[in-house]
């Protein structure tokens, strides 16, 4: 991927697509820093004593803005006011959520929400949130716009093994829910082949009956390469969208 | 949003001001006192995946001069910020319920009225006043 404008951020929270009420998203992420500098760090070729340190605690925050809706539970004024306080499934796709695209995936808690501005402003919204598990960059294993009615798997993705001390971690988010009694249950596959011959369920989601957020992990090792989401979709004409995004860390 | 769209729903809500003619185009010629959306500058891309541009819309009010004080008395009540003859009131609608134009934007506010002064069009001169409206919509 190369330069570009930023012009198709998409942004997943929970149940709720914010992509068209976002207008500006920031993730972050940090490693404090352990001095450990000590005599032994003398150089005499430079007669300098030189700084060491150690990563300490990893953090990660998101923050987020646009204008504000209300009036479902898809809307951001729903969501966010339902996941104050919450840890839930986000995800952030720099440019597309097509099958594949690039996204980061974390589990935060919604730790801030504001609303209104001045008169004449289009009712903003701004919202933060910190992590509570690692900022995964990995990608987008379902893409939102395809809708599902029956069971399936996606397209499956080498994102290699996973080693001792990692993890796979992987976010739901049920956009839309429609039919009689409809429920999908979400996993995660992996095989050491693309064409998933004996593919083997590394995690599951919870059964999901209306729009809202998930998140998982597996942890390593594993040594199975591919990787794909896959569902179960039950009820009476059911229909479902939703975003499956994974990565490794 | 449909430009054209919005155009004709800012006429269409004007057109609610008794004894003002008004048109969704920059007329020809001109039926004092005229109400016309005019230039229209667009803001695109206000929310990630097209999902917001923002139009800001010059209309114009013009009208006659054969009675300098009567002209600019008739033009002032269209500028008012309420009353029957306000085009900022017919524009917007009822306070609080937001203006969709009939469903060719989200929503729309009159900011500003400028340029109260003499204004030739189609070789005649008129008294009239710009008034500037900001309206939200979709991206399409």
């Amino acid at each position: 991927m190369g330069k570009f404008i930023l012009r198709n951020v998409r942004l997943f929270a929970g149940g709720a697509d914010l992509t068209s009420v976002n207008n500006s998203v920031e993730l972050s992420s940090e490693v404090e820093e352990g001095e450990t500098t000590n005599f032994g760090d003398y150089d005499p070729t430079t007669d300098r004593t030189w700084k060491s340190v150690l990563g300490g605690l990893a953090s990660t925050a998101l923050s987020a803005k646009g204008q504000w809706e209300a009036g479902d539970a898809g809307k951001v004024d729903d969501a966010s006011w339902s996941g104050m306080g919450v840890v839930d499934a986000w995800t952030a796709c720099p440019h597309t959520a097509a099958d594949g695209a690039l996204a980061w995936v974390l589990k935060a808690l919604r730790s801030s929400y504001k609303l209104g501005g001045e008169v004449g402003d289009v009712a903003p919204w701004e919202a933060e949130a910190s992590g509570t598990s690692p900022l995964v960059r990995g990608l987008v294993a379902h893409p939102p716009g395809t809708a599902r009615i029956a069971s399936g798997s996606g397209t499956g993705y080498n994102l290699g093994a996973i080693t001792a001390g990692k993890s796979l971690y992987a976010n739901l988010h049920v956009l839309s829910v429609a039919g009689t009694t409809p429920t999908i249950t979400a996993r995660i596959e992996s095989d050491d082949n693309s064409n998933f011959t004996s593919a083997t369920t590394r995690a599951t989601f919870t059964a999901a009956t209306a729009v809202g957020g998930q998140s998982l992990s597996a942890t390593g090792p594993i040594t199975d390469t591919w990787w794909r989401a896959a569902w179960t979709i039950t009820g009476t004409s059911p229909s479902f969208l939703f975003l499956v995004s994974l990565g490794i860390a | 949003m449909d430009i054209q769209a919005v155009r004709q729903g800012l006429a269409d809500r004007a057109d609610t001001i008794a004894g003002l003619t008004v048109t969704a185009h920059v007329p020809d010629s001109v039926t004092e006192p005229h109400f016309f959306p005019a230039e229209v500058d667009v803001n695109f891309d206000q929310a990630y995946g097209r999902g917001m541009d923002e139009l800001m819309v010059t209309c114009r009010v013009l009208v006659g001069r054969a009675d300098d004080a009567a002209s600019q008395a008739l033009l002032s009540s269209y500028l008012k910020g309420s009353g029957a003859t306000s085009l900022k009131a017919a524009i917007e609608g009822t306070p609080g319920v937001a203006q969709t134009l009939g469903g060719a934007c989200d929503d729309l506010r009159v900011e500003r009225v400028s340029g109260f002064r003499f204004y030739e069009h189609s070789g005649s001169r008129y008294v009239g006043a710009e008034i500037v409206i900001r309206v939200i919509g979709e991206g399409d």
